[in-house]
């Protein structure tokens, strides 16, 4: 009988980034590495331990904005695109490196990956990967939980009720759609609580969400088991928060696993390294230098003579890893057992893209890790939050104390001087969408149309993304471009529609091409 | 996110990841501000007349401007706003000793109540009231933050698990004051363990639970994960040409720092042409030959000596040539030659 569990909980998110107007467009990029490099081996993961009868649950989320675009024709077809130009280079690479064995089986296997890659994605999914894990999901392996809508940082942009309730139920709508029943499980934004938020999952049926660690411990009455039981909101919603030790132990820079020498650099890439004529169907059409996904190079150490990359060195780092994961769960697991007199539940969330796309043997450490939990010892048992009740139906009644995920564990990292000038506009559009759904009740054709792709522009507007890009100081001003351009979008629709002059072509394009949530409820916000 | 396009690092990533000092001093919140926050929190009742240089920020607007509507078949307008209208103010909740405060005053509005109160200016001052409502039977404690310039935002310096409402106001040097508008009300974030303890949920030992869910680390490490996914973020720019280079600049030590860097790769193209229909090999492997019967390879050539073995065969299996190119690299990397006296 098992001592404890343990809940992997990734985060799945990109924000929603199409733009049908450009041919290329390079934050569009992100989402097709993203694909090739978490997604598709995420479900070469699932898809092995289901073959080879492992048992495993783990939790993930995907994000409406991030299904929103896995669902994207346009996109399906332009990462088809970009994945026959990745197998194209790779199959020239393996030529190219014919007298460089330390880099001809590295080469090899980027042609394997990418072109399993395209088997998975075009032929056995239809292009559409939400559904191999709704399949995961019907298994009853993988949990899947909701998000806000466009990732907004609810504790931020809540000006009004409607607000909020418009991001829960538009994500909840569209996992209802996509996967074929309702979630009742969500991942805040960012993590991002504040006391009252709890009200409208519950109005959705959400039974459960997760907060950062203090999140938990700073909730009133003072929690008995810490972090390692949820509480109950007042209302009845779980919450579950994060553990330190376990999160540590993946991405601290000092002691974390991804940066061991033998494991893959991520800023070596022939991108930027090989002849510049070679390279250049592969990398920006202007000429701008960036990844392929084609790395040769091993972290090595704190060096700039980077080694070769030696996969089967990486394979075996990876399960000592697993190993040790493992090791210091059960240990963890048997101690706080003994002291709390009650099973502890570990939950472990990360960012999905760390798993593949930063560190890339990250889904190969999952299965490592999954088998040998299964396998090799019987303490901790993996669940997914949920599943926690069934064994301790009765929690504590607490609520949770405001915190994020973020740079210090609130708001400032969505709320600093490289980006606060963002609220009062947010709010103000918040308050005019509330006032617009309000006068244009119950009224249908162009104006209902022009209602939803206000609903549309001012969720895109609200994607914590943008502030979060403003505060890194990375691609500013295509974030402050994107907050503008949905602001002004909304804008130009609510002063149209105030002064009947609606613009019907207009609005029809901008349906077209800001088209997330075409079913979206625009009632909502009244 | 996790994705962002990056650029290649130049120096290791460990020591971006030292150097970047933290987004914290990217968001630290006008020094200004502290300053004022913090005075007048120690002296909570009386109300401090500071003296504030403000610093000149994006919003300094003036209040009176109206923005261009839009027009039907219009370019539309490129800038949100600076203006909507508005006599309002809102408070947001940055962390547990910072609130955020926005506002929206119309010049209307304002000399109105400024002609209540003499209508000049000579005697009267912009202020930010903070009132501190923890306490609900207590009576209203208040500190005021004197504005400058025309500002329409500000950082406030408070207490954690403190409930606030503020209001931008008039404020006559005889003590007069009028409110021009008021505020939602806020509550900081605990900073610690909560007070309140439920006896049914009684535990033996509450700090030590509290150490090993990591409770002593929150702040520190309670956002790691973020804070590494920023720096690696900060650390892909930093080794640009942007904050980095000037940093170096900076440094006493440049000439260490130089990052003067100097590569070198070769790489082979072999070509040729025969027959559309007939068979090439290279290195014992078929080629595949373009519909003119051209072909190219590219290889990657590392110091050695190659032997390419190059075979055609004609279709009707009758004729066969070899070709077999020799290369061989040879690379020398002379020590690298310093000029003294040299730098700039």
């Amino acid at each position: 009988m098992e001592k404890g569990f343990l809940s992997i909980v990734l985060h799945a998110h990109l924000p929603f980034v199409r733009h049908p107007e450009h041919q290329f467009f390079l934050e569009e990029t992100w989402l097709y590495e993203a694909i090739t490099e978490t997604y598709i081996p995420l479900i070469h993961v699932f898809e092995g331990l289901e073959r080879d009868n492992v048992p495993w649950r783990i939790t993930m989320s995907l994000t409406p904005s991030l299904m929103s675009m896995l669902r994207d024709p346009l996109l399906q077809d332009r990462y088809v695109a970009h994945l026959d130009k990745s197998i194209e280079l790779a199959n020239k690479e393996i030529e190219r490196t014919r007298f460089q064995p330390q880099f001809h089986e590295t080469a090899l296997h980027y042609y394997w990956e990418f072109t399993r890659a395209k088997d998975t994605f075009v032929n056995r999914y239809h292009k559409d990967i939400t559904q191999a894990f709704r399949k995961f999901q019907d298994h009853g392996r993988l949990e899947i939980i909701t998000c806000a809508a466009t990732h907004g940082f609810l504790p931020l942009i809540s000006r009004n009720e409607g607000t909020i309730r418009g991001q829960i139920k538009t994500a909840v709508d569209l996992y209802e759609k996509v996967l074929g029943r309702r979630p009742i499980g969500i991942w805040l934004p960012e993590c991002g609580y504040f006391p009252g938020v709890d009200k409208y999952l519950k109005e959705q049926e959400i039974r459960y969400f997760l907060t950062d660690t203090h999140g938990i411990l700073h909730a009133s009455p003072r929690p008995k088991y810490g972090v390692f039981a949820p509480i109950f909101c007042p209302n009845g919603v779980a919450a579950f928060g994060r553990d330190v030790e376990s999160s540590k132990q993946v991405w601290s820079a000092i002691e974390g696993y991804p940066g061991d020498p033998d494991y893959r650099e991520f800023y070596r890439d022939i991108g930027f390294e090989l002849d510049f004529d070679y390279v250049r169907p592969y990398i920006s059409p202007d000429g701008l230098r960036i990844n392929t996904g084609i790395k040769y190079y091993r972290i090595t150490g704190n060096t700039e003579e980077k080694q070769p990359y030696v996969r089967a060195w990486a394979m075996e780092k990876v399960a000592s890893h697993a190993g040790n994961f493992m090791f210091n769960r059960e240990k963890q697991v048997e101690y706080l057992h003994d002291f709390m007199g009650r099973k502890p539940l570990i939950v472990a969330p990360y960012d999905a893209e760390l798993y593949g796309h930063w560190w890339y043997e990250g889904p190969e450490f999952l299965n490592f890790f999954m088998r040998k939990m299964a396998f090799d010892q019987s303490t901790v048992r993996m669940i997914a939050p949920p599943d926690y009740f069934k064994e301790y139906p009765v929690n504590q009644v607490s609520t949770p104390c405001f915190s994020s995920w973020g740079w210090k564990g609130y708001s400032e990292t969505w709320l600093s001087g490289a980006n606060d000038w963002i609220y009062r506009h947010l709010h103000k559009a918040s308050l005019r969408m509330t006032e617009l759904t309000h006068k244009f009740q119950g009224q249908n054709g162009i104006v209902s149309a022009a209602l939803k792709q206000a609903a549309r522009e001012l969720f895109l507007a609200q994607s914590s993304d943008w502030a979060f890009i403003m505060h890194t100081g990375t691609v500013v001003p295509y974030a402050v471009k994107r907050t503008k351009e949905h602001l002004l979008n909304f804008t130009r629709i609510y002063e149209d529609l105030m002064n009947n002059r609606l613009d019907e072509a207009w609005v029809r394009s901008l349906e077209g091409k800001n088209n997330i949530f075409p079913d979206v409820d625009h009632e909502v916000f009244n | 996110m996790a994705s962002a396009p990056r650029k290649k690092s130049s120096t290791p990533k460990q020591e971006d990841s030292d150097k970047i000092k933290g987004p914290s001093r990217v968001s630290a919140p006008k020094k200004t501000t502290t300053g004022a926050g913090k005075a007048a929190a120690r002296s909570p009742k009386r109300v401090p007349v500071i003296k504030l240089p403000v610093p000149e920020t994006p919003e300094v607007q003036d209040s009176s401007t109206l923005h261009v509507q839009p027009q039907q078949y219009q370019e539309m307008p490129r800038e949100l706003p600076n203006n909507y209208g508005d006599n309002q103010i809102y408070l947001l909740v940055r962390d547990t000793h910072w609130i955020y405060s926005y506002w929206e005053i119309q010049k209307d509005h304002q000399d109105e109540n400024l002609a209540k109160l003499g209508g000049s200016w000579e005697s009267v001052m912009s202020v930010l009231r903070v009132y501190d409502v923890t306490d609900p039977g207590g009576a209203p404690v208040f500190f005021d933050i004197v504005l400058r310039n025309m500002v329409t935002s500000w950082y406030i310096n408070v207490l954690p698990n403190h409930s606030y409402f503020v209001e931008i106001g008039l404020l006559h040097r005889d003590g007069r004051y009028i409110s021009l508008a008021r505020s939602n009300y806020v509550t900081t974030p605990r900073s610690g363990m909560s007070e309140v303890i439920d006896e049914k949920w009684m535990s033996i030992d509450f700090d030590k639970m509290y150490a090993l869910s990591g409770g002593f680390q929150v702040g520190k490490s309670s956002a790691e994960l973020r804070k590494l996914m920023e720096e690696r973020l900060k650390g892909a720019i930093s080794s640009g040409s942007g904050a980095g280079a000037i940093s170096s600049m900076a440094s006493p030590v440049r000439i260490q720092k130089r990052g003067f860097y100097f590569w070198l790769e070769c790489e082979l193209i072999i070509y040729g042409g025969t027959e559309p229909d007939a068979k090439v090999t290279m290195q014992g492997r078929p080629v595949q030959l373009r519909p003119d019967g051209t072909f190219t390879f590219r290889y990657a050539l590392p110091d050695g000596k190659f032997i390419f073995d190059c075979h055609a065969e004609s279709s009707d299996g009758i004729e066969e040539r070899v070709i077999t190119p020799i290369v061989s690299r040879n690379t020398e990397r002379p020590a690298p030659v310093f000029k003294t006296g040299k730098h700039k």
